[in-house]
């Protein structure tokens, strides 16, 4: 009795572990996914200043960044 | 005689006044294409879509005496990536829309639904040098608009106006103001406006102005990290 009771905690035990691992694992690839479109986002806008051979205000750079990365948001869905 | 001299100046004061209390201004889009690098692949389907978005595009300006609102008149069928395309190209040549709020002498740009507030401070320099643009007389005007990009670097872009005093509104495109009489032409780094066609309207045309909350360009610049 005493075995089976072991066995089934060390099983819930386990299981738990394996599902906080998981829910790590998820955290960590949101994470690395947002960054992509932000680090894609002044890549673009700095490509699109390069290719002028001009340079944008800040506020202009902004919005251009915001709507690149709601762009690149959009597509990762 | 003199009652006659003086009678023909009121006649012609009278004609020649203003009798409109709106405009409606198309401004045609001239600007300097990207040129594509064929070694150089990574971006050119974005830079051709940016070159192909201002084949005929058109902005608009209208004002009556509570301000104005300037905007690209797209397409009514544009869907949310046509809007987002469109977008993209109007920033890569530094346009935007605009609102002006008269009462509040306030001008501001609209973004992440954030009414981001821009300086109306424009020191131009008048020049007595003129030429026509669409039957109207245009004086020249320039402005040295310094700024510091992300990357620190120090611009001092040049900003040529034709404005005609003709037209009582100091107004113009893409939020530039101030001048006696209005913009019919604008010329900065690679883009052009140019006024075709003007309307004159004796009623007041509506302009809404978007309830957002209103922001300063300072601010603007650290909400999204980049200041």
């Amino acid at each position: 009795m005493k075995k089976i009771i072991f066995s089934l905690v060390a099983l819930i035990a386990f299981t738990l572990v394996c599902l906080a691992n998981e829910n790590q694992d998820v955290q960590i690839k949101s994470k690395i996914v947002e960054d992509e479109c932000v680090e894609a986002s002044f890549i673009v806008a700095d490509a699109i200043q390069n290719a002028f051979g001009v340079s944008l205000t800040p506020i202009d750079e902004g919005e251009l960044l915001l709507v690149l990365y709601e762009a690149c948001d959009e597509k990762r869905q | 005689m003199k009652k006659i001299v003086i009678l023909f100046f009121l006649v012609s004061i009278l004609c020649f006044s203003q009798n409109y209390s709106s405009i409606v201004v198309n401004y045609e889009s001239i600007v300097e294409p990207i040129k594509i690098d064929p070694k150089n692949v990574e971006h050119n389907d974005l830079f051709e879509n940016i070159n192909e978005s201002f084949t005929n595009k058109i902005f608009v300006l209208k004002a009556n005496n509570m301000g104005f609102i300037f905007k690209e008149n797209l397409k009514m069928d544009a869907d949310d990536s046509n809007k987002r395309m469109a977008k993209i190209a109007n920033l890569a040549y530094s346009i935007s829309d605009y609102f002006y709020e008269k009462k509040r002498n306030i001008l501001f740009s609209v973004t992440n639904n954030l009414n981001v507030i821009s300086n109306t401070n424009y020191n131009w320099e008048l020049s007595s040098e003129t030429k026509e643009i669409d039957a109207y007389t245009c004086y020249k005007a320039t402005y040295n608009y310094k700024f510091v990009t992300r990357k620190g670097k120090e611009v001092n872009r040049l900003v040529t106006a034709w404005y005609t005093p003709q037209i009582n509104f100091n107004y113009g495109p893409n939020g530039y103001m101030g001048l006696p009489g209005l913009i019919l032409e604008l010329e900065y780094d690679k883009t052009k406006l140019v006024a075709k066609g003007i309307e004159f309207f004796k009623e007041e045309i509506k302009i809404d102005f978007p309830k957002n909350k209103e922001v300063t360009e300072e601010e603007f610049l650290k909400k999204i990290g980049i200041n």
